[in-house]
């Protein structure tokens, strides 16, 4: 039989224990036994092998090996300075392997917040004297003393208790206090029994004793740390992108690398010449600076949604809120205000009574259709009696209390009534099982109690009401009918409706019906647009509250969320995982009655079912979903530092609208990166088709390797981190989520880039080279220049004309669908530096001896340059029409 | 045929116990409380246990014999099971701080034993009495026939149904390439080749559950697991590693062992005649 179900003795002699606390011998033996109670804690990363990894993934290695090539070239002909571009590949690689640990790495920190909940100290009896001990040193059986303000150790049998109360929010989210008592639990499991105490709470009130039962990780909160510290994310979007992406550049370089090389071999080049034809052509098809540009756009994306009250922990989740397809959502606090407010009241003698005015300090004014001298009176000792049994508080600064109380409190205030000075004798202090609280006033001789509590557990213990002559009357079956009619049409809107009386005993019984308060947490006015937005973001979104399915789904009527059927938790529990994915494959579910751990199973089951899931949680029992969801997103205001160190997101303001914004920016992020890949594929081309048509005709090597890696790590950088801080584009929450069934790197982006907007650049490279050297007096056929400085000046051109061409290519991208003059030419300042700097840097390469060098680049004389101009104009013309032809054929295809 | 325990006197050694008394009570063998006298333990206490044991044999109509041994621990133990006809001895553990501690279960591990060795490592006391749901977690399909054996008699024996959990290593890269198609294709075939088990657990009235997941880290995912269901007891297989190879690799089992949140048998197969 499970221990809490067992009386004392017998559950004493079923851990070998005693009241006297267990033996310095057995709990040595015990502490072999069972371990310390201790969590076990996340294996701390080896930051060191992290980063070491970085130049173990294809890119780096192949990289490696052109930089090892070169510097074996380098050793055989010195002369050709194979050295610098060997240092130069090296740098590139290090630069790579340094933003993308940066990006992937970050401390843990969820545990350390977890274990701080788990005392150093604890009180016990052992050998029959009570001492303080380490709580790492405490053993099953020990015999664990309970007092008010003490956090709790291990899980525990209460075997004597005197008002024990337990805050057990860690656990199952709930902030009222829970009573314990000694008798043995008739539950199913332990959580349920009123007769245990758990690690990780604490004992809001009153003393107790309780004979520990499990340690460590056997506790229950040791799931919660386990679950929290065990949750491995699948990967982000975005991981799987750039790891696609890797592979996929990889194989190109590889591919064309090798096939040069034999090509080289077998038309006669030598080995010399081969190798570093395919060493190339590996270097051009590499984008050395796509990871640099994507961890730098997610940074900047991530500074802009702090800015809107989204402090993002982890870059990968920017973009992977692009691609979320269902957002789980709290209810109180982040769909509502979290401001409960009394809407209504009913007096005994049957008048109702409306109250404008939201939240707890906006004023109001109360109406009521037959309202008369008496029903003002019998108003204010409604209100009265709702004060004098409240603990809350409202002043200029601060807000203290239970959210039910402080309704009531500015009910009174919008009132203009104040509690009377009476002396507080005694509170029966209200739990979840009561369900009511009472506060007993003395005044001379004359005693006052005034309870408030759910209607069906107070009504009973009226034996009078107040009427309408402002006397009291015994209670008939009419008016308890009638107040159970009014509860019931207060309730079926959604409002927590009270039940306020008074009596003249210090007990709870022989009561006054005074009347009912309904009190509701209205919806924030922004809520609706935002869930609106959602819809035809194509975003489906799902609440989970604790609260009762009526109240639930009265909520999400009023903000417009769309909700299939209402899945309680108790029915959530008796479904199995794959009944559970099934129904939520087909139906958008609202959750009512929820326990914090069932959010894990919820964003399991959708997981499963291929969505991207955003979840908020704010309790420390809601860190497992937290974690295993695609985007946990805590509650910067209300959440515990637990949930906000599990979370990869964290909203500042607790706002639903500002998850909706977040996504927005996400999406814009994941086109963005589109954008800048299409903007460095196009790069690509110009880099590799010198190479080929210097191989197969005999024409001057129009391009050298140090030149390519200045493009790749040079010129198209800043115009890449520009392109991706571009706003976003009018539809982007108009279309479905991102990165369903779609790649950054597909097939579009290859036709755009290589195909399209390359061939322009590659063409512009090469008429700008061989122009240059035919007009200063080269003739076809001749490989090897005589004059050095024609080579160089002509190598010039070719690099000038790939780059003036990705000037006005970063322009035309800026819109991946429209016009690039439908964005505004100063709406994006980034891109405005972006380009001075790009011409700075030109200027250098034309006339600054030190870059000259570096670059092997040479001064071009003023009048040859105009060969360049044509195309960059081109280009740009080409792809806004590209674009246009895009649009006219997607408006035609669409009805 | 004998099912036999050791018993130390321990709270673990006892709730041990209780799990070879239920299984040779599904079997109907002879549940034979061995001990091996020595003098860390106390006397008092082995009787008192043994008795407690013997009294709850009773109830579930279990033949008990007491088996009091002298000298060196695993070899008295290896010894007397070459004496006599034993199906299988269960033996707890302790909680392992380091990766090689000595104690007399992984001695145990390490000999070669003419009967199925269940080492068992309690987490929770009362669990033994309450197991609804047992955890079996595999590599892949990786089950044995004498695995499956003991898990169904197991699961047969205390009432409870069974969860093979099948878990497929797979790296970063193996899991950016898988999309949930494919990864549902991987369990299938998992599934259609542990179907001649699936079968025995339904010819022997076990309820049974496949479960699947494709993991980077197999012992953080079964810990997650087991800390995300509600089990009550968890059987691993276990692997007999020398005491050479554990200077140099971890035997996931320790781990486990060291973290487990619930009960825990690792099961070790008798040695091929």
């Amino acid at each position: 039989m499970q221990l809490f179900r067992l009386e004392k003795p017998m559950l004493l002699r079923q851990l070998k224990t005693s009241e006297d606390g267990l033996t310095s011998s057995q709990v040595a033996r015990r502490l072999r036994e069972f371990g310390p109670n201790v969590l076990e804690k996340a294996a701390k990363k080896n930051y060191l092998l992290a980063y070491l990894g970085q130049y173990s993934n294809f890119f780096a290695i192949l990289l490696e090996v052109a930089a090892l090539l070169s510097f074996i070239a380098d050793h055989y002909d010195p002369e050709k300075g194979s050295d610098i571009l060997g240092y130069a590949i090296l740098g590139a690689v290090i630069i790579n392997a340094t933003f993308t640990f940066w990006q992937e790495y970050r401390a843990d920190k969820a545990m350390e917040e977890l274990l701080k909940l788990i005392p150093t100290m604890v009180s016990l009896k052992r050998d029959n004297q009570v001492i303080q001990i380490k709580a790492e040193n405490l053993v099953p059986g020990d015999i664990m003393l309970l007092e008010e303000g003490s956090k709790i150790a291990a899980d525990g049998v209460v075997i004597e208790a005197n008002s024990l109360y337990l805050n057990l929010s860690s656990l199952n989210g709930e902030s009222a206090p829970a009573s314990r008592s000694t008798e043995p639990g008739t539950a199913n499991r332990p959580l349920e029994a009123r007769n245990m105490v758990f690690a990780g709470t604490t004992v809001v009130s009153g003393s107790g004793v309780a004979v520990a039962s499990a340690t460590g990780n056997a506790t229950e909160f040791g799931n919660i740390a386990s679950l929290t510290k065990n949750v491995r994310k699948t990967l982000t979007p975005m991981q799987r992108e750039i790891i696609h992406i890797t592979r996929v550049f990889t194989g190109i370089a590889l591919f064309m690398g090798c096939v040069f090389f034999a090509l080289g071999l077998f038309s006669g080049k030598g080995i010399m010449l081969a190798s570093i034809f395919a060493l190339a052509l590996i270097v051009a098809n590499v984008p050395e600076g796509l990871l640099p540009t994507i961890s730098l756009s997610l940074s900047l994306a991530s500074q802009r949604m702090a800015k809107r009250n989204a402090l993002i922990k982890n870059l990968d989740s920017v973009e992977t809120l692009g691609s979320a397809t269902v957002i789980c959502t709290d209810k109180t606090g982040t769909l509502t205000k979290n401001e409960m407010t009394v809407k209504f009241l009913w007096l005994a003698g049957g008048e109702e009574v409306s109250v404008s005015g939201e939240g707890y300090r906006t004023p109001g004014e109360f109406s009521c259709d037959h309202y008369n001298e008496s029903s003002e009176h019998r108003l204010a000792d409604l209100l009265t009696a709702g004060l004098l049994n409240c603990r809350a508080t409202i002043d200029e600064e601060n807000l203290r209390g239970d959210p039910t109380e402080l309704a009531i409190v500015a009910a009174g205030r919008k009132k203009g009534i104040t509690a009377p000075e009476l002396k507080k004798v005694r509170e029966f202090i209200f739990t979840s099982e009561r369900k009511m609280m009472s506060s007993v006033y003395q005044e001379g001789e004359t005693t006052h109690l005034f309870t408030k509590g759910a209607v069906e557990v107070t009504l009973p213990k009226c034996a009078t009401f107040l009427g309408k002559d402002g006397k009291e009357h015994p209670l008939t079956e009419a008016t308890r009918q009638a107040a159970l009619a009014k509860a019931d049409v207060f309730e079926n809107q959604a409002f927590r409706v009270l039940l306020i009386a008074r009596g003249t005993k210090e007990k709870e019984e022989g009561l006054t019906l005074l009347g009912l308060v309904a009190i509701m947490d209205l919806p924030r006015s922004e809520v609706h647009a935002a869930v609106a937005s959602c819809k035809t973001a194509g975003i489906r979104t799902m609440m989970i509250t604790g609260d009762n399915p009526r109240t639930a789904a009265a909520i999400a009527r009023m903000i417009g969320m769309d909700f299939d059927r209402v899945i309680t938790g108790p029915e959530l529990e008796k479904l199995q995982d794959e009944e559970l994915e099934q129904i939520l494959a087909s139906e958008t579910a609202l959750f009512a009655r929820m326990a914090g751990n069932q959010k894990l199973r919820i964003a399991t089951a959708l997981q499963n079912n291929g969505e991207i899931v955003a979840m908020t949680g704010d309790g420390v029992n809601d860190a497992p979903a937290l974690k295993k969801a695609d985007i946990g997103i805590a509650m910067g205001l209300s959440g515990t530092e637990v949930a906000k160190e599990a979370a990869d997101m964290v909203l500042l303001d607790d706002n639903f609208s500002s998850i909706v914004i977040a996504i927005e920016e996400g999406r814009n992020v994941y086109f963005n990166v589109k954008k800048f890949v299409t903007y460095v594929l196009a790069s690509n081309a110009p880099e590799i088709v010198p190479y080929i048509l210097h191989f197969f005709l005999k024409i001057p090597l129009p391009l050298s390797v140090i030149q390519i890696l200045s493009i790749d790590l040079g010129t198209d950088i800043l115009p890449g981190v520009a392109l991706g801080s571009e706003r976003p584009e009018k539809n982007i929450m108009t279309r479905p989520p991102v990165g369903k069934g779609e790649k950054i790197l597909d097939w579009e982006v290859f036709k755009r880039g290589y195909f399209f907007l390359g061939i322009i650049e590659a063409t512009a490279a090469m008429v700008a080279f061989l122009s240059f050297l035919l007009l200063h007096g080269w003739q076809y056929g001749t490989v090897d220049l005589a004059d050095p400085l024609l080579h160089r000046q002509a190598m010039t051109m070719t690099l000038l004309g790939a780059v003036s061409c990705q000037l006005l290519n970063a322009w035309t991208m800026r819109s991946w669908e429209f016009s690039a003059f439908s964005v505004g030419f100063f709406s994006n300042r980034m891109m405005l530096v972006a380009m001075g700097v790009e011409l700075v840097w030109v200027w250098g390469l034309l006339n600054v001896a030190v870059v000259q060098k570096v670059f092997n680049t040479a001064h071009v004389p003023i009048g040859d340059l105009w060969i360049l101009l044509p195309f960059p104009v081109l280009l740009f013309l080409s792809h806004e029409g590209y674009k246009w032809l895009r649009r006219s054929r997607n408006s035609l295809a669409t009805p | 045929m004998k099912v036999i325990a050791a018993v130390n006197g321990l709270v673990t050694s006892d709730i041990a116990a209780f799990y070879a008394l239920r299984y040779a009570a599904f079997l109907d063998y002879t549940l034979c409380l061995l001990h091996v006298e020595n003098p860390a333990d106390s006397k008092e206490e082995v009787e008192s246990s043994m008795s407690a044991i013997e009294e709850t044999a009773e109830q579930y109509q279990v033949r008990t014999e007491r088996v009091f041994l002298k000298g060196e621990p695993a070899p008295a133990i290896q010894a007397h099971l070459q004496e006599i006809r034993a199906d299988i001895l269960f033996c707890s553990t302790r909680m392992r701080k380091r990766f090689f501690e000595d104690s007399l279960s992984e001695k145990l591990t390490r000999l070669r034993l003419p009967a199925d060795l269940a080492i068992v490592r309690v987490a929770h006391m009362d669990a033994v009495f309450i197991t609804e749901n047992i955890l079996l977690p595999i590599r892949e399909d990786r089950l044995s026939v004498k695995k499956f054996i003991f898990v169904s008699a197991m699961a047969k024996a205390l009432g409870a149904s069974t969860e093979i959990y099948s878990v497929s290593p797979a790296g970063n890269r193996r899991l950016a390439r898988l999309d949930i198609g494919n990864a549902r294709e991987i369990f299938q075939k998992i599934n259609n080749r542990l179907s001649h088990y699936t079968k025995g657990f339904k010819l022997m009235a076990v309820p049974l559950r496949i479960k699947h997941s494709l993991v980077e880290n197999e012992v953080d995912q079964i810990m997650h697991h087991l800390a995300h269901q509600k089990f009550q007891l968890m059987i691993i297989g276990g692997r007999r590693l020398s005491v050479f190879s554990q200077l140099f690799t971890e035997d996931p089992i320790t781990r486990i062992f060291r973290y487990t949140p619930v009960n825990t048998i690792a099961f070790y197969a008798r040695d091929a005649e």
